[in-house]
């Protein structure tokens, strides 16, 4: 039985396996699965499939008692569910045979203890079933409880359990890791910043909490799956010496209400920064860099990853940009050197 | 009398107009002048008598106001981000009265539109950018302390310090504010047109807690950088005393 459910996991050669260990990147760059006619393919739930529902292996998580752990998981899918201009949707579909990886239809959550994890160093991994047009058909969530525990409670045992699934169901919902973040050393160890979006390629650590989601993945949801036009978005095109540059890191920043969020650009140069609060932006443009390099992007940027540009110099916007709810800031190119 | 008693009587009173005129003419040249001394000092009381009528005196002024310090700053792993305000002509008028010894009373109004700068640069401190970042209008209202600290008849010196209130606008929302500061400084005076008229240069310093863009009261999220903003200004004014 064992065995062929193992079979059938790695049968899935449509999938799209995001380890957090190992996790593909980006700034609040959605999930790009193919690259068709010169455009990337983007993967994203159809809006008539909202609100998607997650059903969780039963008993969820071993670590936690009582009903502690389904409230966690329902505060997360809340949190993604709740955001300005988004109509993206997630809800708690209850408990029940279920497994990750497997297409069976259900969008699972599965907590679990076997030992073919000992190996694995990730912490979850989520399974992507994408067709061509990158609509995600299903997602499933496998939460590694062989070489980790989970609190809720903000203890010094095992991760805090909410933080480790609003990250991954940000990956469910079809976005990259991003690089808006920092490493910052605390006690002689080496951690995430607090500040740092939530799909930031490394995961918390013990004792750190992130259950909230940043200005920067709040505008990825709402760019991908925007509801209203409550939001404006910035797009343009980065080049060197008159030749587009591919995998640049843009940030834009609002400086009044901390609104800082980030893309990369596409092989043609170009980018756009959607879901963006109005207001006034500044902009920068940088390569990337550990821990969300090159070598970590995923998609395109991960088939690519020869064509990246890494080489050139960090530069300012010399000028602001005015984003209006409902519009687009275009034509905001930038030559770097 | 013999021709010769004549002649020598005569002769008598010319030596004694001779030894006489000396004490007569100097009685009357100290006449003169106790008569040029008494109106030359009539005329130097009606001058005084004059002056201090003129205790009030009124200006306008142009110049320049800029910022001296910043009054937030914005850090994140990608961006430094320091506003300052910018610089600008300005205009306004004072009004002042002196009271008394060396000391009077001064109000003042100026204004200008300075806008806000963002100066960005990288975290590790190198690619600095300055673009404009908003407009922004400060106005101040003024009501200061003057003393003289020197007075001739070509120049008056004088120091100055007061309260201001001053008022920012702009066009970002919520950029509108109000606070109180202090306003400082000096400058120097020069009647002209028998005295009645001046020019006058002044330095001054504005010292406000205001706000910028909303933020509250200049200082941002984590910050350790001063909010209070200086401003310096130079003017020069042209006034009368009446």
């Amino acid at each position: 039985m064992k065995a062929r459910l193992l079979k059938r996991r790695l049968s899935l050669g449509l999938m799209i396996a995001l380890c957090v260990i190992a996790a593909p990147v980006f700034a609040y760059v959605p999930l790009t699965v193919s690259f068709s006619d010169g455009e990337a393919v983007i993967a994203h739930w159809r809006q008539s499939d909202f609100p998607v529902s997650m059903v969780a292996s039963e008993g969820l998580s071993p670590d936690i008692s009582g009903n502690a752990d389904v409230e966690a998981l329902r505060s997360a899918l809340n949190t993604w569910s709740s955001v300005d201009g988004s109509m993206a949707r997630l809800r708690y579909g209850g408990e029940g045979d279920v497994q990750a990886g497997v297409i069976d239809g259900i969008n699972a959550i599965e907590f679990s203890t076997s030992p073919e994890l000992d190996l694995s160093g990730a912490i979850t991994q989520s399974f992507l079933l994408v067709d061509d047009d990158g609509v995600i058909r299903e997602a499933d969530i496998l939460v590694n409880n062989r070489r980790y525990t989970f609190n809720t409670d903000g203890g010094n045992v095992g991760l805090d359990l909410e933080t480790v699934l609003l990250r991954e169901l940000g990956h469910l919902l079809g976005l990259d890791s991003s690089p808006i973040g920092e490493m910052t050393f605390e006690g002689g160890q080496q951690e995430v910043d607090n500040d740092s979006a939530v799909m930031f390629p490394v995961p918390r650590g013990p004792t750190q909490v992130a259950r909230s989601l940043s200005e920067d993945d709040m505008a990825a949801v709402a760019a991908i799956y925007a509801s209203d036009s409550s939001r404006g978005s910035i797009s343009g095109r980065i080049t060197r010496s008159g030749n587009p540059v591919f995998g640049a890191h843009v940030v834009v920043f609002e400086p009044v209400d901390q609104v800082l969020v980030g893309t990369v650009t596409m092989p043609d140069g170009s980018y756009t920064v959607g879901g963006l609060p109005p207001g006034r932006y500044v902009m920068r443009v940088e390569p990337l860099k550990p821990p969300a390099d090159a070598s970590s992007l995923g998609g395109i940027f991960s088939t690519m990853s020869d064509l990246v540009n890494s080489s050139f110099r960090p530069a300012f916007l010399e000028r602001y940009v005015d984003v209006v709810a409902g519009t687009e800031a275009g034509g905001v190119n930038l030559e770097v050197q | 009398m013999s021709t010769v008693s004549r002649l020598i009587v005569a002769a008598l009173l010319v030596v004694g107009l001779v030894v006489v005129s000396p004490a007569w003419a100097q009685q009357a040249q100290e006449e003169v002048e106790e008569v040029r001394q008494a109106e030359a000092q009539s005329e130097a009381g009606e001058d005084t008598a004059e002056e201090a009528t003129r205790l009030w005196s009124a200006s306008f002024f142009g110049g320049n106001m800029s910022a001296g310090n910043p009054v937030g700053t914005v850090e994140n792993p990608f961006f430094n981000t320091t506003f300052k305000t910018g610089s600008s002509s300005m205009w306004g008028f004072r009004a002042s009265r002196m009271m008394w010894w060396r000391l009077g009373v001064e109000g003042e109004f100026g204004r200008g539109s300075p806008g806000v700068n963002a100066i960005l640069t990288s975290p590790g401190g190198g690619d600095l950018t300055k673009i404009p970042y908003a407009d922004l209008n400060m106005s101040y209202l003024s009501g200061s302390v003057i003393f003289e600290a020197a007075s001739g008849r070509w120049m008056r010196a004088f120091l100055s310090f007061g309260l201001a209130g001053v008022f920012v606008s702009g066009d970002r929302e919520d950029s509108d504010n109000t606070a109180m500061g202090i306003l400082f400084g000096g400058g120097v005076e020069v009647p002209i047109i028998e005295d009645r008229f001046f020019v006058r240069a002044d330095v001054r310093g504005l010292r406000a807690d205001f706000g910028l863009l909303g933020l509250d009261r200049g200082q941002l999220v984590g910050l350790d950088v001063d909010s209070l903003s200086t401003n310096a200004m130079w003017t020069i004014a042209a006034g009368f005393r009446f």
